[in-house]
């Protein structure tokens, strides 16, 4: 009997989360960037495997009271163009922290609503490494890491990376999503984009 | 029917089954949240994609589920920051080719991308990869003796289901830390209201005592009192036990002393007793029960004024009232969330609070205490005291305090301390926000945050708890992020102080353990 996860409801997201997401000082343009970067990255990664695009994460915005931050697509495409890996034609916009906590209660707000998705990806995951299978032999997951892998090359600047290495990256933040899904998934999202920033 | 102070939650996410049976502390109506004391928890492993004979449980207590919280959130966030390239590592490290793997050193094994353990927790529960795959094993250390194994296997959905579902309970609840194996200072009044305590349970065995105690209670009594309530005033050296102030010390009590019990006389067997000193208002004589209140050497005549508040019955009976009179507890069965079930589960001897309660009641709070003192003596007086007389145990918590404090308050009293200023940080906290806390007009209810300080005393992170607190977070006169807000904290750590705003004007702050 399988037990089932009920699916979180659509409720504008509570003035406690966003509370949640603070920081100890103001990052510094590195720490900025490494956020920009971890961030779009989660975000291709939920696009790759869901197949989401634009128009759900400005729904995801307007249900969270977000419009502010993020009120139309160009605004959307320019939050996520500031990630310095991507290709640019120039004038990149700057994120600021406002909305990169705007992107993180985003991003997590989709991961919830997919989380039966992620789920079955990460279960399968698990399989595949049980029988010691290479990953895109599972239908549903070698879809995300093509999906994950054309969407990277396309948008992102790096020309000396393997696709091998794309892959990897793509299963991890699969992973990575599925802890992101919870109800305090928004919380562990901020932290690992701070310290991970911290870090570099 | 069930008792409203018990606390029974189920959390179930498909791969474990989290169950926490406790005791909702009446603080829960100040908190604003539920707290829980006396706290076990059973926790499942029960994959329904594993055998039957292969899914594991584990029981404990607060400690043993807080350590397993903190342990599994470390480890998790430890697992979201990793590197990509140690995620493709321990993908490959059980697979075919992990024989020529292991003759290269260029691929990094799980063993040596093992996440360290918490260097915060001495017990050792911690998790580390495992070497099959991308699972991971949970390694329960000593705190876990009662475990059948000391490890357990769980894949990454199970330790995403047992993070959530610790999650799920560390968000419904905050536990009162109990005097077992925590050491905090314990106010000078807790022994006192555990006599207190006593006084009350024994009232129907000073019916029976010796009527010429009676003249030397009125030899020793200053204060005029009612014939039925006649103490003595005595000291047992032989105990250790300071004698207490003389009655005229002591602040004068406000009723309801008028519904005790009549008590014409005590007796106070010669070892190992601690009398109750006479006030105006007169109070019943305690019986120590032998051995029970042992060594409370830091009672001092200082600390009576407490004391003899705390013989109020109802100020006694704070915390410590009968559940059936009781309606402080916020049994959260509807709102639990979706994945949780919910079942009641009265409580045997449930109606009797802890000796951890007592302590954390917030009357005046002086000297530190010896634990021992007041652990024996409110532990033993439970079966007492779901007999004894509770009058007025349909005042609030508030009130409760303020009888208990005797004296009412002033805005400019000198000693602003309470029970709950565990550490120096919690009341500098306090005096910092009093300052600047102005209830806004149309306020009805109060505000709580949680703040966690920096050990340099910086503020880390203010969490308003609650739509209300995120509402008026702006005029709350919290501080700044990063900005000086307390004392640096002498052990090092970064501590949790709760606060509490009231629409009254009034700032209680509360340490929350770590």
């Amino acid at each position: 009997m399988l037990k089932a996860m009920h699916s979180h409801t659509k409720l504008p997201v509570p003035t406690s989360e966003w509370e949640e997401l603070t920081l100890p000082q103001a990052p510094d343009p590195v720490q900025l960037d490494n956020i920009k970067a971890q961030l779009d990255l989660v975000l291709l990664a939920l696009e790759a495997l869901a197949g989401i695009g634009s128009d759900a994460m400005l729904q995801a915005a307007t249900e969270l009271n977000l419009e502010s931050r993020v009120p139309d697509r160009v605004a959307l495409w320019r939050l996520r163009q500031s990630n310095p890996m991507r290709k640019s034609q120039g004038g990149r916009k700057k994120l600021d922290v406002e909305e990169a906590r705007s992107l993180v209660l985003i991003t997590c707000y989709l991961a919830k609503q997919h989380q039966e998705l992620i789920r079955r990806a990460v279960a399968l995951l698990e399989q595949m490494a049980e029988s010691h299978r290479e990953p895109h032999q599972a239908a549903l997951l070698g879809d995300y890491i093509d999906a994950f892998n054309n969407t990277y090359q396309e948008r992102m600047e790096e020309d000396d990376i393997s696709t091998d290495a794309i892959a990897h990256l793509g299963l991890k933040l699969l992973i990575d999503l599925l802890f992101y899904s919870s109800p305090g998934g928004h919380r562990r999202l901020w932290l690992a984009l701070i310290d991970r920033s911290a870090k570099f | 029917m069930p008792l409203s102070n018990s606390f029974v939650r189920r959390y179930t996410p498909p791969t474990c089954s989290l169950e926490v049976v406790a005791e909702s502390s009446p603080l829960s109506r100040w908190m604003g949240r539920t707290v829980l004391k006396q706290l076990r928890f059973v926790l499942s492993f029960d994959d329904p994609r594993q055998l039957e004979e292969d899914r594991m449980t584990i029981r404990g207590d607060r400690y043993q589920l807080e350590a397993l919280h903190t342990a599994v959130t470390n480890y998790v966030q430890e697992l979201l920051q990793q590197s990509p390239d140690r995620f493709h590592a321990a993908y490959f490290s059980n697979s075919n080719q992990e024989s020529e793997k292991e003759e290269t050193s260029s691929h990094s094994t799980p063993q040596t991308i093992a996440l360290n353990p918490n260097p915060h927790l001495g017990n050792g529960v911690h998790l580390q990869p495992s070497n099959n795959g991308l699972n991971h094993n949970l390694y329960l250390g000593s705190l876990f003796t009662e475990a059948s194994a000391s490890v357990i296997p769980l894949s990454v959905l199970q330790l995403f289901d047992l993070a959530t579902a610790l999650d799920e309970y560390t968000a419904d609840a905050v536990t009162l830390p109990t005097q077992k194996r925590r050491k905090f200072a314990v106010p000078t009044w807790a022994p006192v209201a555990a006599v207190a305590a006593v006084a009350v349970a024994l009232i129907p065995l000073t019916m029976q005592l010796v009527p010429k105690r009676t003249q030397q209670i009125a030899s020793t009594d200053t204060a005029a009192q009612p014939p039925q309530a006649q103490l003595p005033l005595s000291a047992t050296p032989a105990t250790g036990i300071t004698p207490l102030a003389v009655p005229d010390k002591l602040p004068a009590v406000p009723p309801p002393l008028s519904s005790l019990p009549q008590v014409p006389t005590a007796a106070f067997p010669t070892a190992g007793t601690l009398t109750v000193p006479a006030t105006k208002t007169g109070i019943p004589s305690a019986q120590n029960v032998p051995g029970s209140i042992a060594n409370p050497t830091t009672i001092t005549p200082g600390t009576s004024t407490t004391f003899s508040t705390s013989t109020n019955p109802g100020g006694v009976t704070f915390g410590i009232t009968p559940p059936e009179k009781k309606s402080t507890t916020r049994t959260k069965t509807s709102t639990v969330k979706p994945p949780s079930t919910i079942t009641t589960n009265p409580f045997a001897a449930a109606s009797l609070p802890s000796r951890s309660e007592i302590v954390s009641s917030p009357l005046g709070a002086r000297k530190p205490v010896t634990p021992n003192s007041t652990r024996r003596g409110a532990s033993s007086v439970q079966p007492s005291l779901a007999t004894s007389t509770v009058p007025d145990t349909t005042t609030t918590a508030g009130q409760l305090v303020d009888r208990l404090g005797g004296s009412p308050r002033t805005p400019e009293a000198s000693n602003d301390a309470t029970a709950f200023d565990t550490t120096p940080q919690v009341a500098e906290a306090r005096a910092y926000l009093k300052r600047r806390w102005k209830a806004p007009s149309g306020l009805k209810d109060s505000l709580q945050y949680s703040v966690t300080v920096d050990v340099d005393g910086t503020v880390q992170r203010i969490l308003p708890l609650g739509n209300l607190a995120s509402t008026y977070v702006d005029k709350s006169g919290m501080p700044e992020i990063g900005s000086h807000f307390v004392s640096a904290n002498k052990n090092g750590q970064t501590s949790e102080i709760r606060v509490l705003l009231s629409p009254d004007g009034t700032v209680k702050t509360f340490a929350v353990s770590p």
